[in-house]
């Protein structure tokens, strides 16, 4: 018996031999792709990367990360100094199944966007629209600023004017099929069965969806930019990142994923050594990484605690060694150099004795009972950073307590009132002015920080185009943050990705571009792409 | 050589002039050297120093975690087994009904309301780990009461809990030391998960498991084997050692093995 | 015995509303819910749509009155919607049965014969080198986690020698094939058959010893029976049954599957179904999935009962 069952094995394991020929069939795009991301754009923080093959949105940021792509919208005019923008859209783009895109599509979305019993997450991007409040509070029943002129014309009115609309919030806003889902009441949209077959306008079909397994989208013949070169993308789904980077090892993927954490530092030599990869082992991620705390608690309150908390930890060396180089040290918030002074800034030096110093003058004594330290990156990087800081500070007489805790688990925390410290991150590669989420008075992730003079910086900072005038308002409020260490600025990540080279068009699109640009889908050309051969 | 291992355990700070917790990112990486006879790992921390300040963590979450769930097994398993009928009908129910409980779920709500700690993790393990032990020893009972030593002790007026205790029970040592066994891997292996999970011990705080984790990336399975081989060696060491140390159990407590 | 089997079935039920009563008050005491499990740091979600999606899942009401309502609904045979996608449950759950049924099943049919057939054998060369030898290699199965012996496996059999695929059930969006799906079948099933084989071959060998000696056994011997006739018929029968319990106690794990290792490696099965409604509080999936675990954990106990009294029919319930 035993025998047989030994046979049986050895066959089982030659016949899998004998079936190696993992052929990479021609013109497939194998992309990892991370689970939970399937929400649909309304909801989703993560499927963005879906938006742009299939559902798309009106106007794209570039790859470049320095201009707009008119997508469905052909062009747009301003009115004024941005009170009212007219768009006129592409004429003769279809559906996926035929039927035409035109105003009401447009109309649709952004209600839907705003819409408050469908809560999207990105309502907020609309919330300069006129109508916009009465809309959420149930005083009206749509968008009165968004009004179709013709088939081909949309007129978006703003109540809160900015010339910045369409390159900050207008690209977020992906559109949505009026001819399927127009009659679906809100509160069901959220579990059409549309999301898992979408019907868009972009250069690739959606072709199947097998859960936690991958989605399939094929070429579009018919698609307005030319047909796509690809034949096909797979997202291939994973939960967990050492999956993906022995897939991309093994040539089973061609790329690694960028959302929810890239190639973990330590595994970037590894990847170097192949010659079939690109890898960007320092593309910047657009993330201020920091320590974030309670500022209507004590001792968070004291800026001088957390002056000494910088002073205590040395930065530098954290990055030189376990992070590998890879990150940048970060004196305040904004991760776009532009947006930052030159000089004036303090850098806050490894120096104990002047955390010690600190620490003394406020009459800290060493707490005995640790401040809970809340982190969620689970990969090993972040253990031994939350290690050398834990020692950093317990060197100077503060003690913590690091804790891993999944995001309902931290939202909880912060309702319960009872957040202490942590380890995190804000994704602002797009521009600074996402940064206010983390600043405005009254904000959640403000947690206690108010100062008016950000707010009205910032303010400032929208209501200008040029860059150069921009930027005035932005290194003020570099300097502002630097002081004040509203957050404990540590470093802006590096995500470091790898491609395989033989998607054309995959790791050059990537060299060009600056910087990671989360949560909103980005015009990469993909239909110029082509698989090497 | 279980004692050799919970001897490190518990004189450790005699054994090591290192700290576990003593950071030192300028000697990272390092391997075994006179200094740090087992390396440093990616905090330059001594492995030698953390394996054995790591076996307090593992082997009382181990030994403790399987003496509840061990005692509670064999008492409700025995009892069951032996009076059967309606006895062995409510405490099998129960233990149904604990069987069914997800341990991820019981965890997460329990460390919510309890806190995480290492405390919490053990009770938790040895709570939810006693059904199986149960369900062994009764198996064993159903089978056992009806053999004909202890019909015969029946027949001589024998008392339950003589009958239990002194009859039938040594008889069922064997099954109870392989359960044991695994009981005790099992749980220091599951301390490993719900640490990665954020439910077991936190860093900076050493464990046999947390060090595996620490080390599971091809980097380091690959370039530095002196941060997994030392844990992995030492859970081995401490299972295998469990195991001998039943065996023994058994035969001194079962005269009819003749070796 | 039908009796029996019947008065079982019957107060199954009354144990497996306490089960599925206790299992959603923990539930519901886990940290956040569906809706704020949602919302990251990175894109935070006003205060009126947190409400207004509470409202609109049932989560605000308190925690009897979900339970109320998730129950009857259970009863009507209806397992409910996915708190986060809005899809069927009893649709989301039969996707993934066949992958889990297909890896458990394997590993585990390979590690019971495996594992009972190496028991027997080592039990009967007690203390030889035979018998160390499997001791102590079953013992580096056992002492390693199973995702560290996922890595290692993948590290060894896929990156190094290239012979199988890392991940996944079948090469994703290939027309299906029975040899790619074993190819993708073989590291986590070896994965698993690494950590049970040791189980049950430790469990044979120990109740084939206390066994081996018992009187009844040395009778039949002094009968003069042929040492093999002795070890089948008297020997192995009765040392079957502490086997039959592991083996019972492990049967739920067919459809709840394994969380680490459909993790590893992308399996997609129940496993990864379950660990990402806990990370997402999606909790009519996980009262859907442990509820089917608990009554498969009530019948696979009523079946090993069944089973002790046919191994050994002196085994009687009354």
């Amino acid at each position: 018996m035993v025998k047989k069952y030994a046979m049986l094995i050895v066959a089982l394991i030659v016949l899998s031999i004998s079936g190696i020929a993992t052929a990479q069939e021609d013109g497939t795009y194998r992309s990892a792709f991370r689970t939970g991301c399937m929400q649909g754009p309304l909801w989703t923080t993560c499927g963005h990367r879906l938006d742009m093959t299939v559902l798309q949105p009106l106007v794209a940021i570039r790859w470049t990360a320095d201009s707009l792509q008119p997508m469905l919208a052909e062009s747009w005019e301003m009115e004024g100094n941005g009170d009212a923008y007219v768009l006129s859209l592409r004429e003769g783009v279809t559906w996926h199944d035929g039927e035409p895109f035109t105003a009401d599509d447009v109309v649709f979305s952004l209600n839907a966007y705003a819409d408050p019993e469908i809560a999207s997450t990105w309502a907020s991007k609309l919330q300069d629209v006129a109508g916009y409040a009465d809309f959420q509070s149930g005083a009206a029943d749509s968008l009165s600023g968004v009004t179709k002129i013709d088939n081909y014309t949309v007129r978006i009115e703003l109540a809160n004017p900015s010339p910045l609309w369409v390159d900050l919030q207008l690209i977020f806003i992906v559109m949505m099929p009026e001819h399927i889902l127009g009659d679906v009441p809100a509160s069901e949209l959220r579990s059409h069965p549309f999301w898992e077959n979408r019907v868009g306008t972009g250069p690739f079909i959606w072709s199947q969806y097998a859960p936690d397994q991958f989605i399939e989208v094929v070429r579009n013949e018919n698609y307005y930019e030319g047909a796509p070169l690809l034949e096909r993308i797979i997202y291939q789904i994973y939960a967990d990142i050492p999956t993906i980077l022995n897939a991309l090892e093994n040539g089973e993927v061609d790329d690694m994923s960028y959302e929810g954490g890239g190639i973990p530092e330590t595994e970037v030599a590894r990847f170097e050594n192949r010659s079939e990869l690109t890898v960007l082992g320092q593309l910047n991620a657009g993330l201020p990484t920091y320590i974030q705390w309670d500022l209507t608690k004590e001792p968070f309150s004291d800026v001088r605690f957390r002056q000494a908390v910088l002073y205590a930890i040395d930065r530098q060396s954290i990055i030189d060694t376990i992070m590998l180089g890879l990150p940048s040290r970060a004196d305040t918030q904004f991760p776009q150099a532009w947006a930052r002074p030159e000089e004036g800034m303090n850098t806050y030096p490894y120096a104990p004795d002047r955390a010690r110093e600190l620490l003394a003058e406020m009459g800290w004594a060493p707490n005995a009972e640790p401040f809970d330290f809340i982190y969620y990156y689970t990969d090993n990087v972040t253990a031994e950073v939350m290690v050398a800081i834990q020692s950093y500070l317990a060197d100077v007489g503060i003690n913590i307590a690091p804790r891993l805790l999944d995001p309902a688990g931290i939202q909880a925390v912060y309702s319960d009132n009872a957040f202490e410290m942590g380890y995190f991150a804000n994704g602002q590669g797009l521009d600074p002015s996402l940064g206010r989420v983390l600043t405005t008075c009254g904000a959640q992730l403000a947690l206690g920080y108010c100062n008016p003079r950000v707010d009205e910086l910032h303010q400032l900072g929208i209501s200008v185009a040029d860059r150069d005038e921009r930027a005035v308002y932005y290194r003020e409020i570099s300097l502002i943050l630097n002081e004040e260490l509203q957050k404990g600025y540590l470093w802006y990540a590096a995500r470091p990705l790898a491609f395989n080279n033989r998607i054309v068009g995959l790791a050059q699109h990537w060299l060009e571009q600056p910087l990671i640009l989360f949560n909103l889908p980005v015009y990469q050309e993909i239909h110029t792409w082509y698989v090497e051969g | 050589m279980i004692i050799v291992l919970l001897f490190l355990a518990v004189f450790a700070p005699l054994l090591s002039s290192h700290d576990p917790y003593q950071v030192n990112l300028e000697i990272r990486n390092q391997p075994p050297s006179a200094a740090n006879w087992l390396g440093t790992d990616g905090n330059g921390r001594d492995v030698w120093t953390r394996m054995i300040y790591g076996g307090r963590v593992s082997l009382s979450v181990g030994i403790v975690a399987v003496s509840i769930s061990t005692v509670i097994g064999v008492l409700i398993g025995s009892v069951a087994g032996f009076f059967g009928g309606l006895v062995d009908m409510v405490l099998m129910r129960m233990t149904d009904i604990v069987m069914s409980f997800p341990m991820l779920i019981v965890v997460i709500s329990f460390v919510a309301i309890t806190g995480p700690s290492i405390y919490n993790s053990m009770i938790a393990i040895g709570i939810l780990g006693w059904p199986t032990m149960a369900r062994l020893v009764r198996s064993q009972f159903l089978y056992l009461r009806q053999v004909e030593f202890v019909t015969a002790a029946v027949a001589l007026g024998a008392r339950p809990p003589r009958l239990i205790f002194r009859h039938i029970l040594p008889n069922t040592v064997g099954s109870i030391v392989v359960a044991v066994t695994f009981a005790v891997s099992d749980a220091i292996l599951l301390e490993a998960a719900l640490s990665f999970l954020g439910l077991g011990v936190q860093v900076p705080m050493p464990s046999w498991g947390n060090m595996l984790r620490d080390a599971q990336t091809l980097s380091i399975l690959e370039n530095r084997p002196w941060m997994w081989i030392p844990p992995g060696l030492a859970i081995m060491l401490a299972v295998l050692s469990i195991n001998f140390i039943g065996d023994g159990l058994r035969d001194a407590l079962d005269p009819r093995i003749v070796l | 015995m039908s009796k029996y089997v019947l008065r079982r079935l019957l107060i199954n039920i009354p144990v497996l509303l306490g089960v599925t009563l206790v299992i959603f008050a923990l539930a519901s005491a886990m940290p956040g819910d569906a809706v704020v499990a949602m919302i990251s740091d990175e894109s935070p979600l006003a205060e009126d749509l947190i409400a207004i999606r509470r409202g609109q899942l049932g989560l605000d009401d308190p925690v009897p009155v979900q339970y109320v309502r998730w129950i009857i609904n259970v009863l009507r045979g209806n397992l409910g919607y996915s708190y986060v996608s809005g899809t069927p449950i009893s649709a989301m759950i039969l996707d993934r049965v066949p992958a889990t049924v297909q890896l458990m099943g394997t590993s585990l049919v390979i590690a019971v014969i495996l594992g009972c057939m190496l028991g027997i054998v080592i039990a009967v060369r007690r203390a030889s080198w035979l018998d160390y030898m499997l001791t102590v290699m079953s013992f580096v199965g056992l002492s390693v986690p199973v995702f560290f012996l996922g890595m290692v496996l993948v590290y060894v059999f896929s990156l190094r020698l290239g012979w199988l695929p890392t991940s996944g059930r079948v090469t994703a969006g290939e027309q299906y094939s029975f040899v790619d799906n074993l190819r993708h079948l073989i590291l986590p099933a070896t994965c698993l058959v690494l950590v049970r084989t040791p189980l049950f071959m430790r469990h044979m060998r120990a109740s084939m010893l206390e066994v081996i000696n018992n009187d009844y056994t040395r009778t039949a011997r002094g009968k003069g029976l042929r040492e093999r006739t002795v070890l089948v018929r008297h020997v192995l029968r009765n040392a079957l049954i502490p086997v039959i319990t592991v083996v019972g106690v492990t049967l739920p794990a067919l459809f709840s599957g394994a969380i680490i290792v459909e993790t590893v490696f992308q399996w997609p099965g129940i496993g990864l179904l379950y660990i990402n409604a806990i990370t997402q509080r999606d909790i009519p999936v996980l009262m859907s999935i442990t509820t089917i675990t608990a009554v498969l954990v009530v019948f696979s106990n009523l079946l090993t009962d069944i089973v002790y009294s046919v191994v050994d029919p002196r085994i009687r319930y009354s």
